[in-house]
């Protein structure tokens, strides 16, 4: 049998316990553990060669610190699988959330099947460009 | 004009915080992207975040995300349990009071934040 | 005690509508069926609404009563705790005039999920057995009179008149719980549609507006446990 429905349904509610614990890390490690200047990075996980070299480069020019502090975190590959973790699970979570409000408010036969899709797609490009920008992403290239 | 409940207060703020944070998320995933150029456009955005208007919405942001995420909670144990639909008012103005409350304190604090 | 009852009125054939105003002297124990039947008996005999039984068996008079979904027969005047009484059509349905909807896409949408039984074994020599709490698996979904107020008090089905509704869905609920049918395969067919169980997003206007106090949003709950557990 084919589902029509519900796998959408499961996996949302799925996806979204998911994310309530997802962000919850996201939020304290970018926000509140990685405040400016704060490298509480180092207990998790980078390596303490590339670490050096990110703190001497913060050193030289202390105004960029809070970039390299992110910098060495967005770079480190744990936390690289976490991300792509997390922006998989939001595109999903958010761009489903969306499809089912069309098909809560839309009922003519073309748009709503054209509107879903265009919904799809546009989820694709995002995940696309945040995996991208995860993967890609090296700080010895500054 | 039909009556409006608390459970369709809370549907209806579901949806309008799904769509805020779907905005935010196309917005944040783009930002982050901006990493990928060096330290120069990356701390563009980040001056960008820091001025009055981008706070506020920060503000607003943290609410929306507190609200979806405890009342979207509420809707699967909802339909999981017998055991939350007995309770369902009960959790609902759990979630309203537990939301609400995170909202005020988290607010300030990154209202205040530099 | 005095009222004021304000009615929705509606052409047949023009569509054109409007409230009418009436101010009636009541007894707080009256039904609302009863305030309307004397409308229409002593003020204005083009009002037009259904009723049967008034005695909240047959589900004719539903109705929105101070924007609530209720059965008129089973309303009391001292229920709405205010002396404005406004009486509308239910909401989402097409109506033919005054507080009359046309019921036949909802009686349509019924018959969609087999509202009958489908024979799980051929005839035994005896009745089929159940046991207890085989029978109060379904218990519950058995009392729907089919007044149609838990599906147009429903916002997914405003928005969406393709979507099955609470009715359908709780008769659904009957047949698919109950241990001696054999129909669910075509059933959870229907059900697990883009316009069937996931247009609800448990708002529980529904299980509000039951004048049978029937758990619907509880029920669909079932069901959608039990359709994902299937397929
Ligand atoms: S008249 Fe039969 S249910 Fe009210």
């Amino acid at each position: 049998m084919s589902s029509r429905g519900s796998k959408g349904w499961l996996l949302q509610r799925i996806s979204g316990a998911l994310l309530f614990i997802t962000l919850g890390v996201h939020f304290y490690i970018y926000h509140y553990f990685m405040g400016p200047g704060m490298w509480g990075f180092e207990s998790i996980g980078y390596g303490a060669n590339d670490l050096e070299t990110l703190r001497l480069m913060a050193e030289s020019d202390p105004t960029q610190a809070r970039f390299y502090a992110l910098a060495s975190l967005f770079a480190a590959p744990v936390w690289k699988v976490f991300d792509i973790l997390f922006i998989t699970l939001g595109c999903y979570h958010g761009f489903y959330g969306i499809v089912a409000n069309i098909e809560d408010m839309v009922t003519h036969p073309t748009w709503r099947p054209v509107l879903s899709w265009l919904t799809y797609f546009a989820a694709f490009i995002l995940w696309v460009m945040g995996v991208v920008t995860v993967i890609s992403f090296n700080p010895q290239l500054f | 004009m039909y009556k409006i409940r608390a459970d369709m207060i809370s549907w209806i703020l579901h949806k309008i915080t799904g769509f805020a944070i779907v905005s935010f998320l196309i917005f944040h995933i783009w930002g982050m992207s901006q990493m990928s150029k060096g330290p120069d456009a990356f701390n563009a955005v980040i001056e960008a975040y820091k001025t009055p208007l981008f706070k506020f919405g920060e503000v607003l942001l943290l609410g929306a995300i507190l609200f979806h995420g405890l009342n979207g909670m509420r809707i699967i144990l909802g339909e999981f349990t017998r055991w939350a639909m007995d309770r369902h008012r009960l959790l609902l103005v759990l979630t309203y009071m537990i939301a609400g409350t995170l909202f005020i304190i988290g607010g300030i604090a990154l209202w205040r934040a530099e | 005690m005095q009222v004021t009852v304000e009615i929705y009125r509606q052409e047949a054939h023009s569509g054109a509508s409007h409230f009418d105003t009436f101010v009636r002297e009541v007894d707080p124990t009256d039904q609302i069926l009863d305030v309307i039947m004397e409308i229409k008996d002593d003020v204005d005999g083009s009002l037009a609404f259904r009723k049967s039984c008034a005695h909240g068996v047959c589900g004719s008079d539903a109705m929105q009563i101070n924007g609530m979904n209720r059965l008129a027969c089973q309303t009391l005047i001292q229920d709405l705790k205010s002396d404005r009484i406004r009486i509308e059509p239910l909401k989402g349905m097409k109506v033919l005039r005054d507080l009359i909807v046309d019921m036949d896409p909802f009686f349509e949408s019924l018959a969609k999920v087999k509202p009958y039984f489908i024979p799980k074994t051929t005839a035994p020599a005896a009745e089929r057995k159940q046991t207890i709490e085989e029978r109060a698996r379904f218990d519950d979904t058995t009392k729907c009179i089919m007044c149609a107020a838990c599906t147009t008090s429903c916002p997914s089905f405003w928005s969406n008149d393709n979507y099955l509704g609470p009715a359908t869905l709780v008769k659904a609920h009957r047949f698919i719980f109950d241990s001696r049918d054999g129909g669910d395969r075509e059933r959870l067919e229907v059900l697990d549609d883009r316009d069937g169980l996931w247009r609800c997003h448990s708002i529980y206007n529904c299980t509000d507006a039951c004048p049978r106090d029937i758990e619907i949003t509880k029920a669909i709950g079932d069901l959608k446990r039990y359709t994902v557990a299937q397929r």
